[in-house]
């Protein structure tokens, strides 16, 4: 299973100048046809990222990490792969205010997930101190 | 796999239409070149819509968010 990186990036190039043949006449066409791009090369993406996802898992499963820590990190990496997905989409259509607020939603989130885990080395610390 | 063809699909729908745009002005009905260009808007964005929801619904289950 291996990325096929001779159609993404030849792919990458026409749809880019699809889009700026697309912008002289309607600039609409031109950002719903690289937001389509992003999505559709990520959706293939993402069953590249599986086995990935899997082979770690079980990784941490052996070296017995909690199953906790692990999922954790799942979930950051793929609010960071859909933050990134959206904030350069609206970038790239002009509106840079709903990209940073996009932005801070995403690390909000992160944050949100990653605080039972700083509960757990704040235990950690008093355990050995005391 | 990658979907080549929905890719191709939007730039062909988005080409036809800003050509249509064009014949359609050139000969004076305004209001039919608005029309054919929402249309074509409105079917694009319902290809990419379902698209979407596609990706997010794959990103949930893959890491379980």
């Amino acid at each position: 299973m291996s990325i096929d990186i001779l159609t993404v990036a030849l792919l990458g190039m026409v749809t880019a100048v699809i889009c700026v043949i697309l912008k002289q006449y309607k600039p609409e066409f031109s950002a719903a046809l690289a937001i389509g791009f992003s999505v559709i090369l990520m959706l293939y993406l993402l069953t590249r990222i599986t086995p990935i996802v899997n082979a770690l898992e079980t990784l941490a499963d052996q070296s017995g990490i909690p199953t906790e820590f692990f999922t954790a990190v799942t979930k950051a990496l793929g609010i960071s792969i859909l933050v990134g997905l959206a904030c350069d989409s609206c970038v790239d259509a002009g509106q840079n205010s709903l990209a940073s607020n996009i932005e801070l939603a995403g690390k909000i989130a992160i944050v949100l997930i990653c605080i039972p885990l700083i509960g757990e080395i704040v235990e950690v610390v008093k355990k050995l101190l005391i | 796999m990658l979907d080549i063809n929905f890719i191709f699909k939007v730039a062909a729908i988005g080409l036809i239409v800003a050509v249509l745009y064009q014949i359609l002005s050139r000969s004076g009905r305004e209001e039919q070149a608005m029309l054919t260009t929402l249309a074509g808007l409105i079917v694009v964005m319902t290809m990419i819509i379902y698209e979407i929801s596609n990706l997010f619904r794959t990103i949930k289950s893959l890491f379980g968010l």
